[in-house]
């Protein structure tokens, strides 16, 4: 099947593969081209034998380059500095929502139907728009031929079955289900003052996947996907009155077509598909509330066409187009929940003010795209150059807040964007290779930000410039050296205005973003009994803004990042892995006084300089040991996988007591392991 | 808890939170615990209030003090994440004095007050465009800060009480505002009635601070205290929901903050829903003490509205 394909990373930008190859009865997808010269690409078969992912393919994200570390409990990917708002992830070249279930345990799609994840942290084609940051893809397998095949694993975590058949040779179909119980697993053997002081969600997602082969070369596929988490966190509290809740809940669903031919020579992919995404969190400090809770309905359409014109010369064209209804309702101060550069301490009582809201966003967008791919000089020169018309119609239910009598007056806008996009690889000798890749990318507002009230209806989006270079060197086979700059400059990000906002102008497109860097992979692909990859970025996210005119850390900065990733196959099944991992602590805004608010006995923070602390350095080891063997038809793999193997539980926040006399770090898990079983047939 | 056999389960929960409310509750410094508002409500460029800081220390009550006092009439920008500007803090011509230093001010509240930190059409920005007014509170309350200075004692700190203003609401719908005015009801501060010691099944009161006799317990015990007001301290009131389209009815939740000079409560922060009228708090006496003890006592509204009492608890050797 899929086996023989291994790494892709850092492949030159080339033109799309076919889409599927019948051989010998046996379905091989055919690998698409990198997005980016600067991508990283990763199998499922590698990515579970690494420690840390529990056997779940798309959570070797979090180990890949330029990822940054995320907290426990704390779920969004960031990339290259870019703050989580602006990147995207695709499954299909459909956009979910999120990646992973919430604290980050496992991911919303089943690896079963994962053939490949590319990370993209930069300098990616023309094919992709809407996000100034980075990108994640995700490309489903097909599923495979003849008869039943499926897969089953249970943890502590959770439980998954996949299910798949073939119904003759055009035919074949899949289902799968994962329910998470660890929250309910906690419950059980806690008491329940401990059970409510931690945050574990539920989590459940599902899978169903058709697929029907008219011809060689024509396929149409329909998958339908979803997820669902629930959080709900409600710590003892002697006082009614400062009782603290939280829930949190975000869904998400999806249903793609994907129609796959040949015309004329030219390979047609048309996918349209459909969504509803909801998300929702409610959070009760004593009177304070602060919710947000909203609800999308999605659709969209992605086409290309792809035709080699002559001999190194392919020209791609396509259409990515999206629309969304949003209704989102919100209650509390404007300050609550915290934006990126906001003052503020964990655990501070809201301020107390409460605005309520309720709004609705229609967008649609189109952005068709052309893009040629030239090989240049006996293959030595690829050159790939794009570019991205995006053009959009935008509008919210109010423009301005509510004031007395006045009636509501929507606020409708045509936004667009135009994208250059260029790519360069060059192949000095067979086994050096230059890159370097650029262009324009934007981020639209988000429909979260366009209240009257609690936003600005007229926000436009963010247009970032990308520029990312690097060389390649394959010192062997396997082997591989890679050493990437980048420097990313985004402007018109949505911040705080600096002064007592103008009416509906609680938020303005003045905040400027820059991030810049180097990176340096040497990476042993998986050939033979060993796998591994050692990457160390050095990045800078820095943020200027109404309130840091001379910039500041982004929240999300992390200037050093360490990662060492390892498999060894030890022969008779048995694998062990492991996963090094240091990181720079994220910033933080020090308290240096404290007053008190006579009128509710609360001390109020004194803030010091914004960003100017860091928790401390993080470092955590991870492993892993499986034993795979076969039991009737069937693979069955046992494993261990223990996060955090030394028990250096990591300082994930500052915490103040309620006088902001004294100060200590909240720390992260200590040593957890990780018992499971995965079967496959 | 009997998790220690599943390690998974032990490891999440002790990725958990810290907690320590005892540094409110102990006094081991001269501080700012309460300001009394008399009345807690005022209509700007009509009333006079009378401000009265108590003043916390491990002797007990300060009877004087250098507080200076001022308005703060720059308004809390929404975005500001304390509850008051930070501006305050900083010398300006926002901050209007209220007169000489001491543990009590009084003033008449600006004229101009609802304009300048409530609903009504704030003035214009830098770009001379209409900015945007501050967002109530969740009791539908807009406030003017008033700043005390405290620096006496060998202790400097600045801390803010904040006065309840009553404002037209231009930024209601007319109807809304019409019935909002006239169902309003002037708030009122709530009332102590005492403090008890529970001993055994038996409640004994104890004496104000400063009496020459009382109940007593011993060094490094833990006793129980209950607060008592009464019911009708809660006073119901009414408000613009948070939308502004229509009139809510609520009720104050009243809330008691306690202290103690010799001793640290269990909680920093008790509370009660009417009916009841009562709360009960522990303290743990500090062991080796043999001085009486100095318990306050702090009634908030939630609306501005304060009571504050201090007791005298014995302590036997």
């Amino acid at each position: 099947m899929i086996a023989g394909l291994l790494v892709a990373q850092l492949a030159a930008a080339t033109p799309p593969g076919p889409a599927e190859e019948e051989d010998g009865g046996a379905v091989v997808r055919g690998r698409r081209g990198a997005s980016s010269p600067v991508s990283t690409r990763v199998t499922p078969q590698e990515a579970r034998r690494y420690a840390g992912t529990q056997g779940d393919v798309l959570r070797v994200v979090e180990s890949m380059p330029g990822v940054g570390r995320t907290s426990f409990g704390a779920g969004p990917l960031v990339l290259w500095g870019a703050a989580p708002g602006t990147s995207r992830i695709y499954v299909d070249g459909v956009p979910i929502p999120r990646l992973f279930h919430g604290a980050g345990l496992r991911s919303t799609v089943n690896g079963f139907f994962v053939d490949d994840v590319e990370l993209v942290p930069g300098g990616y084609g023309a094919e992709f728009g809407r996000a100034s940051g980075a990108l994640v893809r995700i490309d489903t397998a097909a599923l495979r031929p003849g008869g039943w095949h499926g897969a089953a694993q249970a943890d502590l975590l959770d439980t998954s079955v996949v299910v798949s058949r073939s119904v003759g040779a055009r035919t074949r179909a899949a289902v799968g289900l994962r329910y998470g119980y660890l929250a309910d697993l906690v419950g059980a053997v806690t008491d329940r003052d401990t059970s409510e002081l931690i945050s574990l969600p539920r989590y459940g997602d599902y899978q169903a996947r058709f697929e029907y082969r008219a011809s060689p070369g024509t396929e149409l596929t329909l998958f339908a996907f979803g997820s669902v988490d629930r959080l709900a966190r409600e710590p003892p509290s002697g006082d009614p009155a400062r009782a603290r809740s939280l829930t949190q809940d975000a869904d998400f669903h999806r249903l793609t077509a994907r129609y796959v031919t040949q015309v004329d020579g030219a390979r047609v992919v048309v996918s349209p598909w459909a969504g509803f995404d909801a998300r929702a969190r409610r959070e009760r400090v004593g009177a304070h509330p602060t919710d947000e809770a909203g609800g999308a309905w999605l659709g969209g359409l992605r086409a290309s066409w792809s035709r080699p014109l002559r001999a190194g010369v392919t020209l791609r064209l396509g259409v990515d187009a999206e629309g969304a209804v949003t209704e989102v309702e919100r209650v509390g101060s404007l300050t609550r929940p915290p934006r990126d550069g906001d003052l503020y301490v964990y655990g501070q009582v809201p301020p107390g003010d409460a605005r309520a809201d309720r709004w609705t966003v229609r967008t649609a967008n189109a952005a068709p795209w052309a893009e040629a791919v030239c090989a240049l000089f006996r293959n030595r020169l690829a050159v790939t150059a794009g570019v991205r018309l995006d053009v959009g119609l935008m509008e919210a239910s109010r423009a301005l807040p509510p004031l007395g009598d006045t009636p509501p007056r929507g606020l409708a806008r045509v936004l667009w964007s135009v994208e250059p996009r260029l790519a360069v690889v060059l192949r000095v000798t067979s086994r050096l290779a230059l890159k370097a890749a650029g262009g324009r990318y934007q981020t639209p507002p988000s429909a979260y930000d366009l209240s009257s009230v609690f936003g600005n209806a007229a926000l436009t989006g963010s247009s970032a410039w990308h520029a990312v270079g690097g060389v390649l060197w394959d010192v062997t086979a396997a082997l591989s050296a890679e050493v990437v700059g980048f420097y990313r400059d985004e402007t018109g990000v949505p911040v705080r205005p600096a002064t007592a906002p103008a009416a509906g102008e609680a938020l303005v497109n003045a905040g400027a973003a820059t991030a810049y860097g180097a990176q340096v992979t040497v990476r042993h692909r998986p050939a033979g009994r060993f796998s591994a990859w050692l990457t160390y970025t050095l990045a800078r996210s820095e943020v200027r803004d109404p309130l840091a005119p001379a910039g500041r850390l982004s929240d999300h900065d992390q200037t050093h990042l360490l990662t060492g990733v390892g498999s060894l196959d030890l022969g008779r099944g048995w694998t062990v892995g492991v996963r090094a991992r240091l990181a720079s602590g994220l910033p933080r805004t020090p308290v240096v006084g404290r007053t008190l608010d006579a009128l509710t006995g609360d001390y109020q923070p004194v803030f010091g300089a914004p960003g100017s602390e860091r928790l401390p350095l993080f470092f955590g080891l991870d492993a892993r040991i499986d034993k795979t063997f076969r039991a009737g038809g069937m693979e069955v793999t046992v494993f261990a996988d223990v996060l955090n193997a030394l028990n250096r539980p990591a300082a994930e926040e500052v915490w103040y007591d309620p006088t902001y006399r004294e100060r200590r770090y909240i720390t992260g898990l200590p040593i957890l392991a990780d018992l499971g079983v995965r079967g496959e047939w | 808890m009997t998790a220690r056999a599943v390690a998974v389960v032990a490891g999440i929960a002790a990725a958990c939170v810290p907690g320590s409310e005892l540094s409110v509750s102990r006094v081991d410094a001269p501080r700012v615990i309460a300001v009394r508002a008399e009345p807690p409500e005022a209509t700007p460029g009509e009333d006079e209030v009378t401000w009265t800081a108590v003043v916390a220390g491990p002797d007990g009550t300060a009877t004087q003090a250098r507080i200076d006092w001022a308005f703060c009439t720059r308004p809390r920008a929404p975005t500001d994440a304390t509850v008051v500007s930070p501006s305050c803090a900083e010398g300006g011509p926002w901050l209007v004095g209220l007169g000489p230093a001491g543990l009590a001010a009084r003033a008449r509240v600006p004229a101009d007050a609802c304009r300048l930190v409530g609903p009504e059409a704030p003035p214009l920005g830098p770009d001379r465009r209409p900015q945007r007014a501050p967002d109530p509170d969740v009791t539908g309350g807009y406030y003017l800060p008033v700043r005390l200075a405290f620096d006496d004692l060998g202790v400097y700190s600045l801390d803010y009480a904040r006065l309840r203003l009553r404002c037209a609401r231009p930024d209601l719908p007319t109807d809304v505002a019409r019935e909002l005015g006239a169902r309003h009801r002037p708030n009122r501060n709530p009332g102590l009635l005492g403090l008890t010691l529970r001993v055994g099944d038996a409640e004994v009161e104890l004496p104000a601070e400063g009496a020459a006799a009382g109940p007593s317990v011993r060094a490094g015990d833990r006793a129980t205290l209950v607060a008592r007001w009464a019911e009708e301290a809660a006073e119901a009131y009414v408000r613009a929901s948070f939308d502004g389209r229509r009139v809510e009815e609520a009720r104050e939740a009243l809330e008691l903050t306690w202290f103690a000079a010799g001793g640290s409560f269990e909680r920093a922060h008790t509370s009660a829903a009417p009916p009841v009228a009562r709360s009960a708090n522990l303290l743990e006496v500090e062991s080796g003490r043999a001085a009486p003890l100095v318990v306050w006592v702090v009634l908030r509204d939630g609306r501005g509205g304060t009571d504050v009492r201090s007791y005298r608890l014995g302590v036997a050797p």
